[in-house]
């Protein structure tokens, strides 16, 4: 089935290609969002988090870019930007040649059928009320596609396609494991033939035998549909796999990004190197290593100048009292770091990092 | 070595089901570090709770034996073991904000353990906790004594935890998944925090995980448990290196995330899932393909395998699997 069936009952998705006349999907330029604390007892001024802060990407059509970044960093809140559920406060985003932060109406809708999320934890993203049948048809239904039988029908293909027999229609999510269920909101996902799939850590919550399961599934369907893909995740082994460029967020902003190879052999933020380095595979009886100190601080309050200089080894008077620029050190590889040319050499250790002695 | 903790056949069981522990034995020498490493529903932290007798309600333990130290876990009373929790042993949890009492400063958690089981003053505690806190290495020790979790982030609260729990100076600490809520970074810090603490108080430590790539650095030994019972044990490298069990091996391919040369990861077979229900045979057959290779399917169908002293591995590595003589020489 599939891909035809999907797109004709997905309608006219509206001009292919991309944004600007290139085949970028995805152009992010000086994305800011901030979210606005509470009010708090004798304080005139109210407190924001720095989600994030100034963030500019793009993504080509069948493209995956991999997001890393650890909690607080903004890599989910920038998933929502993009897909207009967190809009904006400044910047242009533009998917799939709309700019999505000017979408009223129906246009809406068109990037709800352009754009689709898979989140992490699959039991938070279904109605336990709903069977997984109801829940699938009224995404349909939703879009107007289709008579009720039609609808049945296209659900249960989209099942079959992720591996589920047609018995899931009647089950309700609490009667699923995590992965099946994982499958399940891949499927509902993919339901309206995206353009665009954005994941939000899908295998976080899984088992090690589960998550390669998925993780084939989701291989699978990017060749088959052509997806473009954002894979955001704290998992660099992850994003290793199924990325053609790796993107590296820290507090609210972008501070490494590469393609993937580039990144993953060389790298040249500390951030990046220490992220490489938690990820290494550690020998029996080795002593842990730890490559960087302490822990992110409040995007509520981040460091002046470089963001990562409170945890930084090499971090110097210029990096407290300057914000290094996002600069190209190579074709496609662009770093946020002062130091960025001695960073490899005085951070990576003989054993080296990921990927090392690797393929 | 002399065994700190000893597990005897323990097995839990809630109402009529099949048992979530099935016989489970380990032991834990001084100064040792166990990883017990699973998926969900292995029976990994009901091993854990079944040591602290902190099993939910509804649950029934039996055991032939659980040990630690001179103390009869089976036997003790309630009085006993709430000496022997937080003072013999400590535990770490997944969640360390949720195991912390949201109403109490910090400071006063740290310091119960030390005026109840070593029966220090009020100020004596004060000074202690402090101390303890900045040897965990929290900045500003004395005002994060005062701080309430709410205010802490996952990775200090952890450390807070830690703080906590050697409080007493335990023979044995369990961890639960001590960093399966952090962030690698911090995950980081934590490992070397718990390494560190073993090595000055030269206690013991059950390390459960999911995780095999974590307790590769931390652990002496591994024990893999899948659906209630342990399948093989053994040295840490031994156990990564040269695995015996197929359900081991199976773990160790698809946590490598390593694609094939058609560029797909190695996936576990579908079975019954993680079988309780013992119809007599192997619990990991219908999702083995080593038996048939190893023309062993008539006992992996009728007889559960014991576990026994693994061929071709030192002493110490044992494995549950009729096909695993076999399986070595055509792995």
């Amino acid at each position: 089935m599939t891909e035809t069936d999907l797109r004709t009952l997905g309608g006219s998705a509206g001009p292919g290609g991309g944004a600007d006349g290139t085949s970028d999907m995805v152009v992010i330029e000086n994305a800011v969002k901030h979210f606005l604390l509470p009010r708090r007892a004798f304080r005139r001024t109210r407190d924001h988090v720095h989600s994030v802060d100034g963030v500019s990407l793009r993504i080509g059509a069948g493209e995956v870019l991999g997001l890393v970044g650890e909690s607080g960093s903004g890599k989910s809140t920038l998933a929502r930007v993009l897909l207009h559920l967190a809009p904006a406060d400044a910047g242009r985003v533009v998917v799939d040649g709309m700019d999505v932060r000017k979408l009223r109406g129906a246009e809406s809708k068109r990037l709800r059928r352009t754009a689709q999320l898979v989140f992490q934890d699959p039991h938070a993203a279904m109605d336990p009320r709903m069977t997984i049948g109801e829940s699938l048809s009224a995404v349909l239904a939703q879009h107007r596609m289709g008579t009720a039988e039609e609808r049945r029908k296209k659900v249960e293909d989209g099942l079959r396609e992720v591996g589920l027999d047609e018995s899931y229609v009647d089950r309700y999510p609490a009667e699923c494991s995590g992965g099946q269920l994982q499958r399940v909101v891949i499927a509902r996902a993919l339901l309206l033939g995206p353009k665009l799939l954005v994941c939000d850590e899908p295998t976080s919550a899984l088992d090690a035998s589960v998550q390669a399961k998925v993780l084939n599934l989701l291989s699978r369907l990017r060749r088959e549909h052509h997806l473009t893909m954002l894979m955001i995740s704290h998992d660099l082994r992850v994003v290793r796999l199924i990325s053609d460029r790796v993107a590296v967020m820290y507090l609210g902003q972008v501070v490494e990004i590469a393609d993937r190879d580039q990144l993953f052999d060389a790298a040249t933020h500390p951030y990046t190197l220490a992220l490489l380095d938690a990820a290494t595979p550690k020998r029996p009886g080795s002593e842990p290593t730890v490559a960087a100190r302490g822990e992110p601080p409040s995007p509520i309050h981040p460091p002046e100048g470089c963001r990562f200089r409170t945890r930084c080894p090499l971090a110097t008077e210029r990096c407290r009292t300057q914000m290094p620029p996002l600069q190209a050190v190579a074709p496609g590889h662009e770093v946020r770091c002062h130091r960025w040319d001695e960073a490899r050499a005085a951070l990576v250790g003989e054993g080296g990092l990921v990927g090392e002695g690797e393929s | 070595m002399a065994a700190l903790l000893e597990i005897d056949r323990l097995t839990v069981t809630f109402g009529g089901a099949s048992p979530v522990l099935d016989g489970v034995s380990l032991g834990i020498a001084e100064g040792e570090v166990l990883a017990l490493v699973g998926e969900s529903g292995s029976g990994k932290s009901m091993t854990a709770l079944s040591i602290m007798r902190l099993l939910p309600e509804g649950a029934r333990m039996d055991a032939a034996a659980v040990r630690l130290g001179e103390t009869d876990l089976v036997a003790a009373s309630e009085g006993q073991m709430n000496s022997v929790r937080g003072g013999q042993a400590s535990m770490l949890f997944q969640q360390p904000k949720r195991a912390l009492d949201p109403t109490a400063t910090v400071g006063s958690q740290i310091g119960e353990p030390l005026r109840k089981h070593l029966g220090m003053s009020r100020s004596a505690a004060r000074r202690r906790v402090v101390e303890l806190l900045h040897d965990v290495g929290v900045d500003e020790p004395e005002r994060r004594a005062r701080s309430y979790p709410h205010q802490l982030s996952g990775g200090l609260a952890q450390r807070v935890m830690i703080a906590a729990a050697m409080a007493a100076q335990p023979r044995l600490l369990i961890a639960d998944e001590p960093t399966t809520a952090l962030d690698v970074t911090v995950e980081a810090q934590i490992l070397a925090l718990i390494a560190q603490k073993k090595a000055e108080l030269g206690m013991s430590v059950l390390f459960i995980s999911h995780d095999l790539g974590v307790v590769a650095s931390i652990a002496d030994r591994i024990a893999v448990m899948y659906a209630g019972r342990i399948v093989e044990q053994g040295p840490t490298a031994e156990i990564l290196d040269a695995p015996s069990h197929p359900y081991t091996q199976a773990l160790i391919l698809c946590s490598s995330l390593r694609p094939d040369e058609s560029g797909e990861l190695y996936v576990i077979p579908d079975g019954a899932g993680l079988e309780r229900v013992s119809s007599g045979g192997c619990r990991f057959q219908s999702r083995c393909h080593r038996a048939v290779e190893a023309h062993v399917e008539h006992h992996c169908a009728s007889r559960e395998p014991e576990l026994v002293a693994a061929p071709g591995g030192t002493s110490g590595h044992d494995t549950r699997c009729w096909a695993a003589s076999t399986m070595r020489e055509s792995a």
